[in-house]
């Protein structure tokens, strides 16, 4: 009979094996992107979102928002969509159900934002951006959101902030729970998740399958030029928007000597047809009806922590992790005079995390340091490209030290990081923290950030009407934010009020844009010097048990400095609220509110999309607690909801070309036990 | 104890409203429908200018503008995206759009054959083997206003030239005459026409047309097979990418460039067509003239016809050929060929060598002295004398058309500024320099004919050049007599940090008439191409 913990070190020596094989073994093709990232970040939580609320938490100097997925239960919502509800994040969306969509980080681009799962970049070593609508909330546990750089703990790119997701952990108990759901646009999901132990090992598994129609009618932009009347066009179906998913995670742990090791897996594997702009005469407005594209993306990750070693800490941790990206992408040729396009691309990253930290009670006050080493080395392989490599490395030291009973706390940072081709970067930082009640917190930060140019920034080829630039500078940016937390247990009738506000302030060098560069070629470009400033609040409270509210709003302000343009693509103000009414295990009828202001959608602001509200509301049911004891069924949570989102169905776009859906239903229907 | 039960029942009480809550909502969300369109409230895209002397023509890459003859207060103007040809009142600065009634987009059936054109095309055979579903709607090109009351519209993928009603931005038909049966122009295939002896009302006449080169090699020097659509035993193509329309009397002349993608052309065509006109001059027939419907340019890629008559008052149809490109790279010579239009035979040809002449139609100055061309890809013009095409004996029947560079006995070098010995324009001296910004350089004359202004897209500015035109003219013409008077820096250089700023100019237009007397407003029109499309409006009297 095999031990639990021989089957665990068997299963790692395999697993951990497999994403080397295609490295070593195929070196000429083997294409990597990734780097290590720092994992566990000691960052204060504080969870100023979804509906669970709790007290401060030890005070962080930045500006974060924690999610818990478990506070959506029962309700039909994509990782898109709850990203989309924090304050100062706006989500681009370039469709509907499962099409991409990227983060903006207080105005940042989405190459601007590091987006980490199990502490592996997903960003993509192509073009810097993540694609956030390819995780699955049912395999996602929690997200940190970082707002403002976080350059110290992430490394380059996090020039608007990151995201940091976790997958299912193991349980101590077991846990099952299965969940589908399935309405508009013939889109359907459902995922499986089990948890649990065997003997000494903890485990995860748990599986996603996503598909969808996609084949949603929109109704195109009207372009008005006073005083002529705007041309009409007729309503549009979103053709070759077919999407399908297959995710999996797994993760297994057991102790080991001092520490705990543990595995973390996670794939993804997309096909779905590339509907291209909407931007076009013929009867599909320009959409291309045959594109066609396949993504596999692994992400392995083997980290032990350890505590309490003496002079070797006492909170270690070290990993080793693996990225595997495949994109396959093919496009016959719309017109007759198209020129078929494939495009055969993969990314290897493999690399290595440290970070330690000691604890101290010098000169009157604690104090926490925290060293970090990460190292990462991405290998490209591209059939219009060719090979590329880059390795990245960067060594960080930060201190946490108190007074007072923590009530200030000075938290310096400094990072030198070097990137392959671009030399090395020191990168300091500052946050303080002043808490003069416990229930009031003051906090401001400064600190430094860069982001080197992703690979088709630099290696494009020549294609006669786009090329990349080799002679690209890295985005150096300065970020600046004060603010305040205040949370109250009661107030009146009030309870659990959470109050967050805060201003901030980015100087941006050398931003990176694509831009024409002749009548005929496009060609990205170092532009000069950008400036977003703006402010975040957000509230939350609860009216006794059966009502919580939570809002927040955030202003930008975001400006080429050489034009005096508005930045296109970021709207320069968002409000999102949302209601809860019932009680969060038995019943809950939420309605959410989604203001968008205007957004400037050319270089030049003068073409703008227009605000819009959109309103969106479900009803749930836990038929676990709410039948009778004769009727009620075997298991902890048995939901039924109903979602409708975009209810007054109007037309939504963030990009000029991509619509999105109007009004679309989904039931469903999620299970644990 | 009673507090606990107390609570128990308001639970249970929340409870059942709860659940009933609940469940209704779970029926109004049934009952609501699923799907909606996003229609409730489209979404109304504004769109500003970015200069004051500028009205947006709405989205991006503008394809040009027209005066109207007839109606010398007015301008068209073509909208790439959504398709659409739109009216600006140009006696205001900036111009003001002018249609009372929304200005329609293409039709799925623009041609008016009965069938939506990707379908026509489609069962028409065109689509390539390796994508027999191929789906190829009209992208429109250049816009003219060669007759009263319309303006001709060109676009590739479907191609054809649209007619349009100025007045209102719809759609024109006419009466297309298929070739007969037995003439030579019946064994050329045209696969969107009519059938052969027929006629049908259309609003688009297409270019389309099975054609044999003479000489059956591309732009790379590669053979040309012939085409499964076109008799199979000859090398042969069907003609594509249509640039430009010229009009000579009643005679419709139609210029395709035959790109095939990447940096290969085919030899490039015009097609001559007849047309009979009602007695407002608006045409009401046509057909393909029937001795020679083809005739291939001399060179690759020709992209402008500009109409000229002689001092003798011979009719000439002047094509410009650019050559082929890559981007802003030239491969190939440019060159202006000569069309006799009463003979339909090309009897000259001006070669400019590895000019990159640009897309623009040729400006001739009143007198008909010269013919003038900007460059597509350098801060350049090139001009040749048109004295030359007034000897008879150039129109005498020869095999091969008479090359007008002093190598052909009898004939001079008709060249002033060529590939060789161009009219260099200076550069804005806080402008992006060459390797970073391939310019294209534009040119328009003034109705005197003695003054030029020159726009340049990288450097954002207008070049005001002075012509002398002092007697007595030496022969030939002495460059001297060009000379640079002024640069006027009215937008942004094009440096990749200014990009957002209003930009590129191009395509200047002078106004006919004198200013003040035979109309009002600015003089000088012209397109802004970046970051958006405008048609912008300047007045130039207090320029020098």
């Amino acid at each position: 009979m095999l031990r639990p913990r021989a089957v665990f070190v068997a299963t790692l020596l395999v697993i951990g094996a497999i994403p080397l094989v295609p490295l070593r073994s195929a070196q000429a093709q083997a294409q990597v992107d990734g780097g290590p990232q720092p994992e566990t970040q000691p960052v204060e939580e504080i969870r100023i979102t979804g509906l669970r609320t709790q007290p401060l938490e030890t005070q962080p100097a930045a500006f974060t928002s924690t999610i818990d997925l478990d506070d959506y239960r029962g309700e039909r919502i994509s990782i898109p969509e709850i990203l989309g509800e924090q304050v100062g994040v706006q989500i681009r969306r370039f469709g509907g159900p499962g099409d991409p969509a990227e983060a903006s980080i207080r105005g940042s681009t989405g190459a601007q934002v590091v987006v980490k799962l199990d502490g592996v970049r997903l960003n993509s070593a192509l073009t810097g951006g993540t694609d956030v609508s390819q995780l699955c909330v049912g395999l996602i546990e929690s997200a940190q959101i970082t707002r403002g750089g976080d350059a110290i703990r992430t490394g380059d790119g996090s020039i608007g902030g990151s995201i940091s997701f976790e997958s299912r952990r193991p349980t101590a108990e077991t846990q099952n729970r299965v969940e589908i759901s399935g309405g508009a646009f013939g889109t359907w999901e459902a995922d499986v998740q089990r948890s649990g132990t065997v003997g000494d090992v903890e485990y995860a598994v748990g599986y996603c399958g996503f598909v969808t129609d996609g084949d949603y009618r929109f109704a195109r932009p009207e372009i008005v030029i006073p005083p002529a009347p705007p041309t009409p066009r007729p309503d549009l179906i979103r053709i070759n928007n077919h999407r399908s998913r297959q995710s999996g995670n797994l993760s297994i742990g057991t102790d080991l000597g001092p520490g705990h090791l543990r595995l973390h897996d996670y794939i993804t594997y997309t096909s779905h047809g590339v509907p291209g702009l909407d931007a076009g005469p013929g009867p599909f407005g320009g959409q291309n009806p045959f594109a066609h594209a396949w993504s596999t993306h692994n992400l392995a990750r083997l980290v032990y922590t350890a505590e309490d070693l003496g002079l070797w800490g006492d909170a270690m941790e070290v990993s080793v992790h693996h990225r595997y990206q495949r994109f396959a992408y093919d496009d016959p040729g719309v017109t007759a005079q198209d020129v078929p396009v494939s495009i055969l691309t993969q990314v290897q990253t493999i690399g290595a995390d440290l970070e330690d930290s000691w604890q101290s009670g010098w000169l009157f006050g604690s104090q926490t340091l925290r060293l970090i080493g990460d190292i990462r080395q991405d290998l490209l392989n591209d059939n219009q490209i060719g090979h590329e490599s880059r390795t990245t490395g960067g060594l960080a030291a930060q201190l946490e030290a108190g007074w007072l009973s923590e009530s200030v706390i000075v938290v310096p940072g400094l990072r030198l990081e070097w990137v392959e081709g671009f030399g090395q970067t020191w990168l300091p930082a500052l946050g303080i923290v002043i808490s003069p009640w416990p229930w009031l917190r003051l906090k401001g930060n400064i600190q430094k950030t860069f982001r080197p140019p992703a690979f088709d920034e630099l290696y494009l080829p020549d294609q006669g009407f786009i090329r990349g630039n080799p002679d690209l500078q890295p985005e150096r940016a300065r970020n600046a934010d004060v603010g305040m937390e205040a949370t109250w247990a009661h107030v009146g009738p009030f309870s659990d009020i959470r109050f967050e506000g805060g201003v901030f302030l980015q100087q941006i060098e050398d931003s990176i844009l694509w831009v024409p560069v002749s009548p005929t070629t496009i060609q990205p470009y170092n532009t000069g010097p950008a400036r977003v400033r703006g402010y975040e609040l957000a509230l939350g409270f609860s009216v006794t048990r059966f009502l919580n509210v939570t809002a927040n709003h955030t202003g930008l302000d975001a400006k080429s400095e050489t034009t005096g343009n508005a930045l296109p693509g970021r709207t320069n103000n968002e409000t999102v609220v949302r209601i809860r009414v019932g009680e969060p295990r038995r019943w809950k009828v939420i309605g959410e509110m989604h203001r968008t202001g205007p957004i400037p959608v050319s270089p030049s602001g003068a073409i703008r999309l227009p605000a819009r509200i959109v309103w969106s509301g479900s009803v749930a049911v836990n038929l676990a607690e709410l039948l009778p004891g004769r009727w009620r069924p075997p298991v902890n949570e048995l939901w039924l909801y109903g979602t409708l989102n975009n209810i007054s169905d109007i037309a939504v776009r963030d990009a000029l070309f991509f619509p999105q859906p109007g009004r679309a239903g989904y039931l469903g229907a999620q299970i644990e036990w | 104890m009673v507090i606990r039960q107390g609570q128990t029942s308001g639970t249970r009480s929340v409870d059942r409203v709860g659940y009933r809550l609940t469940l209704l909502c779970l029926m109004t969300i049934m009952g609501l429908g699923c799907e909606g369109s996003g229609s409730q409230r489209p979404g109304v895209i504004l769109q500003e200018p970015i200069d004051p002397r500028c009205a947006p023509i709405g989205g991006p890459f503008p394809a040009g503008f027209a005066l109207l003859p007839d109606e010398p207060d007015r301008a068209v103007a073509l909208r790439f995206s959504p398709a659409a040809l739109l009216r600006f009142d140009i006696s205001t600065g900036p111009p003001l759009p002018d249609n009372r009634e929304a200005a329609p987009i293409f039709p799925l059936d623009s041609d008016g054959d009965g069938r939506d054109d990707t379908e026509a095309y489609r069962d028409a055979g065109l689509c390539p083997s390796n994508q027999p579903e191929c789906v190829t709607p009209p992208i429109v090109g250049s816009v003219s206003a060669p007759y009263p009351q319309t303006a001709l519209v060109t676009t590739s993928g479907y191609d054809q030239v649209l007619f349009y009603r100025t007045a209102d931005s719809q759609l024109r038909t006419f009466e297309l005459i298929a070739p007969s049966e037995g003439t030579p122009d019946a064994d050329l295939s045209r696969p969107l026409y009519p059938p052969i002896g027929t006629r049908a009302q259309r609003s688009g006449l297409s270019t389309s047309v099975c054609v044999y080169p003479e000489v059956p090699t591309d732009s790379n020097g590669q053979s040309i097979p012939p085409s499964p659509l076109c008799d199979p035993d000859r090398p042969s193509f069907v003609t594509g990418y249509t640039e430009d329309v010229g009009v000579s009397g009643e005679t419709l002349f139609v210029a395709l460039s035959n790109y095939q993608g990447g940096s290969t052309y085919f030899p490039g065509t015009v097609l001559i067509h007849r047309v009979e006109q009602d007695p407002q001059g608006i045409p009401i027939r046509i057909t393909p003239d029937a001795d020679r419907p083809v005739l291939f340019t001399t060179g690759f890629n020709p992209t402008s016809l500009t109409p000229h008559r002689t001092r003798s008052g011979r009719a000439l149809m002047l094509v410009k050929w650019t050559g082929a490109l890559e981007g802003p790279e030239i491969l190939t010579d440019s060159g202006i060929d000569v069309i006799d239009v009463a003979s339909r035979r090309l009897v000259a040809t001006f070669p400019l060598g590895r000019a990159g002449a640009n897309f623009e139609k040729l400006e001739i100055d009143p007198a008909g002295l010269i013919a003038i061309s900007g460059a597509e890809s350098s801060r350049q013009f090139y001009a040749v004398e048109l004295a030359v095409l007034d000897n008879p004996d150039l129109y005498r029947i020869r095999e091969e058309p008479v090359v007008l560079d002093g190598r052909t006995p009898g004939f001079p070098d008709a060249r002033l500024f060529d590939a060789d010995r161009p009219f260099e324009i200076p550069a804005r001296p806080n402008g992006p320099p060459d390797a970073l910004c391939a310019t294209r350089t534009a040119v328009t004359l003034n109705d005197e004919g003695n003054r030029m202004y020159a726009t340049d897209w990288c450097d954002g500015s207008l070049s005001v050049i002075d012509i002398d035109w002092r007697l007595p003219l030496e022969q030939p013409l002495s460059p001297a007599r060009f000379t640079v008077l002024n640069r006027l820096d009215w937008f942004a250089p094009g440096f990749p940090s200014n990009f957002g700023l209003a930009t590129a100019p191009s395509q200047p237009e002078i106004r006919p008439g004198r200013p003040g007397l035979d109309f009002e407003g600015p003089e000088l029109l012209f397109l802004i191409n970046q970051p958006e499309g405008q048609l912008c409006a300047a007045y130039l009297g207090q320029e020098p």
